[in-house]
């Protein structure tokens, strides 16, 4: 792909062949948020780019904070469902969807570290730096209790370094495969010994720790663990590494970006490790707006199923969805390994795609236990004043696909309805209940479409 | 003249002959039936059930007014208004016309020909006809109702109904038959037409078990166990020696005495102090080979011992269970490799049992046992665990006067090798001419793998308290336990085991865990905090005033019963 990085990363303003619309409105919010509602699709479409953007940024206050219950009790489950109730109810929804990448970053497990109280605290500095420093979001990591159980820091001692922290922070949290040799790792991972968990806190134990000096990417030295992590932040590969992920995230990860096309955003990210203002000039680029990067991700069961709920203006137990997403493929707080999950076309295969039309059956139906009415399409419907005539298709493909849909799909939606309209129903069914099924039924028909697997 | 009614009903002059009404249900219902459930007054069941204070105080609750307005609920209550408009009388005079002379569900158990067949016994012909063309104009109604048409056919002058591919419908007279077998609804027509010579209730089946029934109850069951005992699973379950010895003591009784009883029946039933369901068999003690029985005196002395209930009571059990004899006649209780298997253990325990074998133990140990759980209301620490757990203690008599010493010895000995690495610090308590043997957590050190502080749940104890040995989570349970264990027990009572379960109880342990219980609702319920606050504590409210409920199981010569009490607190019920 060959895209002028001036061009890219300039700001994007509304032209006659790139128009500020539906479309945009809903590509920015499925990727800085987990979609958009009726409203905000109406007020971002009146408030232009650069507004709905700021506004994005700028978030509102905090969902309810982990209770201490979770803890006391280390309740996994409940670890994953309130991390889900927090998304849900979300008056931030970017910084949320970018503590869930750095979830994915600096992937760890709660079935390996088991002490939700740890967890709890990595998530709450995942979300503080979210859209703040990596660079010290990278030296808080190092010291986190969970990380020190999860990669094995607490048992790496003077004498018997371990290898896994020093060997996945190069790898998987600063430069990537090829910026660093084995030669490195084994130097670095003498760095990580002697760290314990004393309190709740990861500190260092001098007496466990290995003093001696060492050589790391040709530099010698006494070195200590943030000595190490501000070592790989200085290296180049550092800044594209980030960005690259960054932009896979929020851009597109049906192509690789060139070297040249991140290098822009990379040189400034550099100079300052500043996530928010690297990810506010994304949001606000030429190329994030450009039809080349539309629909260029695949959703996560999170982003389905939160982006459902969210549309519908529902409120669902967050324990229901945290099962139904388990059998998507997505646990919060428990990603399956020290990569996280693969996300893109992983996501989707046989089984997850029928279960994701059935999780999205169950939301729309009314009649499922997990979930009862709580997201009717119907009383949305009913609310916005669009259940007559062809009314409730063009509002359900405009909330949902943003009247993205393959030729001649509307007018089979619309004969669906009209179909469904005429069906006969059981003679003890309420008017209400008439009226309000072929709405349901169409709703669940817009969410199977294949766009709507597509961020 | 035979021939002249089937004439007349050929005209329509005038319908089948009938023999009289049928005196019960089960004359209606064939005698290939093997289990029957009948309401002889089914709108008295429902407004019993449903004006169940218990449960209609459930109503208040947001959880069950959000069940009670889910769609499928509405649609119930959508098809059961539809049924009030179409026959012009409300759910409960419905009831009454349909169903006045009772419903009954019968079951037949034969693998490929299974069948149900559900009996409604009208008081109002006329109604329960246009009740049957309201129900088919539904289904026709319904959206598959172009793969299920509705089929009709004759039988014996009786139009039926095929409603889907295993449903059939017919009405004879007052009486509905709906059954998934097409020869169940012929044979019920038979016995509605030629009385009930061909009947369940003629053919005398499962009689003895009915018979222990109690009166009046709001719904019955009673089901014949002949096609059960040929069953080869149940045979082996029947016959001794055993090779399975958690069976064996857990169900022995229960299952030697089913293999004896040629029916099961049970009933409830609802009085001003609550509501009962009991379980009968018409086989009692003698069901259990003379001499062999491990869940009940041969004697006729007391089958278990008063119920403890300190406060704050959660669970209290009681129960007979002579481990001694399962030692003793383990040539005819068990087979040679549970035998061996047993002998080996008591021989590898021996290492753990101070040099004492388990036999000896067992011989020591009394026949009447009692469990007791409670909250914790007295913390023995000052550290408080997160996730505290309520105490527990396990009390049984003294067989051999040697055998507290004994037990102290083996407990002790657990302690050390269990304990060293928690620093147990050991001490003994003298209560009245008690004395405990106790061990406590240091509170001052910490302990490996366990930050949440559960070992603070525990002050471990034990000893003799008259002629009863406790053994106790925590030193405070067995501090309450002595007073109500020297208190003399009285005779004990004829259920040779007893369990209960106490509201109030229950509702000091929600208490003391009520931030799990907020949690979970919020995740559970979607409701804000302050909603969850206001649920959760109406629900340990709604707990407290449950009262309890206790399970009794009772051997006589001849029967055996096995009953379910709810009482609740407002009658004196509760703790």
């Amino acid at each position: 792909m060959n895209i002028d990085p001036r061009w890219a990363w300039a700001a994007y303003a509304p032209s006659a062949a790139a128009p500020w619309n539906l479309q945009r409105v809903g590509h920015l919010y499925r990727r800085a948020a987990f979609g958009a509602n009726w409203a905000e699709l109406q007020a971002g479409l009146s408030s232009g780019p650069e507004k709905t953007v700021d506004a994005l940024l700028a978030g509102g206050p905090d969902a309810e904070p982990f209770p201490p219950a979770i803890t006391k009790a280390n309740n996994g489950f409940q670890l994953s469902s309130w991390w889900l109730k927090r998304l849900l109810e979300s008056k931030h929804p970017l910084r949320e969807k970018l503590t869930l990448f750095w979830h994915n970053h600096f992937a760890t497990s709660n079935a390996k570290v088991n002490n939700t109280g740890a967890m709890i605290g990595m998530y709450d500095l995942l979300y503080r730096q979210s859209l703040g420093n990596f660079g010290d979001m990278a030296q808080e990591i190092t010291l986190d209790p969970a990380m020190l159980v999860w990669l094995d820091t607490v048992t790496s001692t003077r004498g018997q370094p371990n290898e896994n922290y020093a060997r996945e922070l190069m790898e998987l949290f600063t430069l990537g495969i090829g910026h660093y040799t084995e030669a490195d790792i084994r130097e670095a991972a003498r760095a990580f010994t002697g760290y314990e968990i004393k309190d709740g806190r990861g500190r260092l134990n001098p007496a466990k720790h290995d003093a001696t000096p060492k050589t790391v990417f040709g530099q010698s030295g006494n070195w200590s663990a943030d000595d190490i992590v501000k070592a790989c932040l200085k290296q180049p590969a550092c800044p594209y590494f980030i960005v690259g992920k960054l932009y896979r995230y929020l851009v597109s990860e049906a192509d690789t970006p060139s070297r040249e096309l991140l290098a822009p955003l990379a040189e400034a990210f550099a100079g300052d490790f500043d996530i928010g203002k690297l990810v506010a000039r994304i949001l606000r680029s030429n190329l994030f707006f450009s039809d080349t990067v539309y629909r260029a991700r695949v959703k996560s069961p999170v982003e389905f199923a939160v982006g459902i709920v969210h549309a519908l203006e529902g409120r669902v137990p967050a324990s229901a969805l945290a099962l139904a997403l388990e059998s998507l493929g997505q646990r919060l707080g428990y990603p399956p390994n020290v990569k996280g999950w693969d996300g893109g076309q992983v996501w989707l295969n046989a089984q997850t795609l029928l279960y994701r039309q059935n999780l999205a059956l169950a939301l729309t139906s009314t009649d499922d236990d997990r979930f009862k009415s709580r997201t009717d399409p119907a009383q949305l419907a009913r609310s916005l004043g669009k259940v007559e005539g062809d009314q409730p298709v063009e509002l359900f493909v405009d909330l949902f696909l943003q009247g993205d849909l393959r030729t001649g799909t509307k007018s089979q939606l619309i004969q669906f309805l009209q179909e469904a309209r005429r069906q006969k129903r059981p003679a003890f069914w309420s008017d209400e209940r008439v009226e309000a099924q072929p709405l349901r039924g169409l709703c669940h028909l817009v969410l199977a479409q294949p766009e709507f697997q597509l961020a | 003249m035979r021939w002249l009614p089937a004439i007349l009903v050929g005209l329509g002059l005038v319908g089948p002959g009938r023999a009289g009404e049928p005196a019960t249900l089960l004359q209606l219902l064939p005698k290939q039936a093997d289990a029957a459930l009948v309401v002889d007054r089914p709108r008295l069941l429902v407004e019993s059930v449903a004006g169940y204070p218990v449960l209609q105080e459930l109503t208040a609750f947001e959880a069950v007014r959000e069940q009670l307005a889910s769609t499928s609920s509405r649609q119930l209550r959508d098809l059961v208004r539809h049924f009030e408009k179409e026959l012009g009388k409300p759910w409960p005079d419905l009831l009454d016309a349909l169903a006045g002379k009772g419903a009954c569900l019968g079951i037949r158990f034969a693998g490929d020909s299974s069948g149900v067949m559900l009996i409604v016994h009208a008081t109002d012909e006329p109604l329960l006809k246009k009740a049957l063309a309201v129900a088919l104009d539904v289904i026709k109604s319904a959206p598959r109702a172009d793969d299920a048409k509705i089929a009709s056919a004759e039988y014996r002058g009786v139009t039926g109904y095929q409603v889907g591919p295993n449903a059939f419908v017919a009405l004879s007279g007052p009486v509905m038959f709906l059954s998934n077998k097409r020869e169940a609804i012929r044979a019920g027509i038979d016995l509605h037409l030629d009385g009930p010579a061909q009947s369940f209730e003629s053919a005398g089946r499962a009689k003895a078990a009915r018979d222990l029934l109690p009166r009046d109850p709001l719904a019955w069951f009673v089901a014949s166990t002949e096609r059960l005992h040929e069953q080869p699973e149940a045979k082996q379950a029947y016959e001794y020696p055993k090779g399975d010895l958690i069976q064996l003591i857990l169900f022995q009784g229960i299952i030697d005495t089913l293999g004896k009883a040629p029916g099961v029946a049970g009933a409830l039933t609802r009085s001003a102090d609550g509501m009962t369901g009991t379980i009968r068999m018409p086989a009692g003690r003698q069901a259990t080979p003379s001499g062999l029985a491990l869940h009940y005196p041969a004697d006729k002395s007391p089958g278990s011992l008063p119920l403890l209930e300190p406060k704050d009571v959660l669970l209290s059990t009681s129960f007979y269970l002579d481990l001694s004899r399962l030692w003793n006649d383990r040539e005819k209780l068990l087979t040679e490799k549970t035998r061996q298997d047993l002998e080996k253990a008591e021989k590898d325990l021996g290492r753990f049992l101070g040099g004492r074998r388990l036999s000896e133990i067992l011989a020591g140990m009394g026949t009447h046992h009692r469990v007791v759980v409670t909250h914790q209301s007295k913390p023995g620490y000052a550290k408080r665990p997160d996730q505290p757990i309520p105490a527990f203690a396990f009390v049984s008599d003294i067989r051999d006067p040697a055998y507290p010493n004994a037990m102290n010895a083996i407990l002790r000995l657990a302690a050390f090798i269990g304990g060293a690495g928690a620093q147990f610090k050991y001490a003994e308590e003298t209560i009245g001419e008690a004395k405990l043997i106790t061990y406590r957590f240091p509170e001052s050190k910490t302990v490996e793998g366990d930050g949440a502080g559960f070992r603070f749940n525990f002050s471990p104890c034990f000893g003799r308290v008259g002629d009863q040995y406790v053994v106790s989570s925590t030193v405070e349970l067995a501090r309450e336990l002595i007073p109500l264990l020297n208190a003399k027990p009285g005779v004990g009572e004829a259920a040779t085991s007893r369990l209960r379960v106490y509201g109030a109880g229950g509702a000091t342990v929600l208490k003391a865990v009520e931030d799990q219980l907020l949690t979970q609702t919020i995740l559970d319920r979607a409701v804000s905090a302050d909603d969850a606050r206001k649920e959760a504590a109406r629900f340990i409210d709604w707990v407290r005033t449950l009262g309890s409920v206790g399970i009794e199981v009772n051997y006589s010569a001849d029967d055996m019963r096995l009953d379910f009490h709810h009482r609740p607190a407002r009658t004196g019920g509760g703790s």
